[in-house]
């Protein structure tokens, strides 16, 4: 997803092809990880390799997914590695829509990485981009059980990202650059969430003035 | 189902600059409860000590 091809564009990328090929030994379990350049500026990257064989934590480490622009469930990866150049368990990734336009792009994709834990998780991950403006990222999952959700982002080297609190905004990571920066803000809603408390409604009441219900009301479309 | 919903917004430096009131020192935890909702926020180095991360639990 790109804006233009000047120095200020801005661009992202997602991680929706196959683990790799044959035995993908040089594959990481980054299933629909981003990578983000704000304004001309890259913001979120891959932590990259770092080694092959010197050290098998590191090198299982680097080609997690907690090491990309991903999310996890209980701090699983979404392919699980197994010696240095191989994998125990490889996630398979689909595309269910890509949407590109003047004014926005949309990706929509899913894998099935998590759907070896007990009990299954179902990830998919959904990304709105309004050009010149913002993105918009969704990601749901599904199961039958409790789970710990994760999302990590990883930032720039360089960068010196701050924590922020607000009340309408909730929980946002605000990275500052020279010239251009980056506000990452996430929110977490639970289906039938808006039935349980009245306290709940109020809490939604102000989700909807924020801006991911109309996320919601485009994706219905 | 679970909904983690995130904007990623670029901002100018100038833009950027109002409100911040962040923890900017690395390896700090912070737990925030905004509403109804909790936050378990982890900023670190990762081993290789280069590149900054943030995790944010629910």
């Amino acid at each position: 997803m790109r804006d233009g091809w000047t120095a200020d564009s801005n661009y992202m990328l997602l991680d929706c092809g196959p683990h790799g090929v044959d035995n993908c030994g040089h594959a990481h379990a980054d299933a629909l990880a981003f990578d983000l350049a704000a304004r001309g500026r890259d913001h979120t990257g891959r932590s990259g390799t770092y080694t092959y064989t010197a050290s098998q934590e590191l090198r299982d480490w680097f080609r997690s997914s907690p090491a990309h622009n991903a999310l996890t469930v209980d701090g699983e990866s979404s392919s699980v590695p197994d010696g240095p150049f191989s994998w125990t368990s490889v996630a398979r990734v689909e595309r269910r829509a890509w949407i590109s336009g003047d004014r926005f792009d949309y990706f929509e994709g899913k894998h099935d990485g998590y759907e070896r834990l007990v009990p299954p998780v179902a990830h998919s991950r959904a990304v709105l981009f309004l050009k010149q403006d913002y993105w918009v990222m969704l990601d749901r999952v599904k199961s039958e059980g409790k789970h710990r959700y994760d999302l990590w982002f990883h930032f720039a080297v360089g960068a010196s990202p701050a924590l922020q609190f607000n009340d309408d905004y909730g929980a946002s990571v605000q990275e500052m650059g020279d010239q251009a920066g980056l506000t990452v803000s996430s929110f977490a809603r639970r289906a039938g969430w808006r039935r349980k408390t009245p306290q709940s409604r109020t809490v939604m009441e102000k989700e909807r003035r924020l801006g991911p219900m109309s996320f919601h009301d485009y994706e219905r479309r | 189902m679970t909904e983690l919903i995130t904007f990623l917004m670029p901002q100018n430096k100038a833009e950027s600059a109002k409100g911040v009131c962040g923890d900017r020192s690395n390896r700090r935890s912070r737990f925030a409860v905004v509403g109804e909702r909790a936050y378990d926020i982890v900023m670190m180095k990762t081993a290789a000590d280069r590149v900054e991360m943030a995790r944010l639990s629910f």
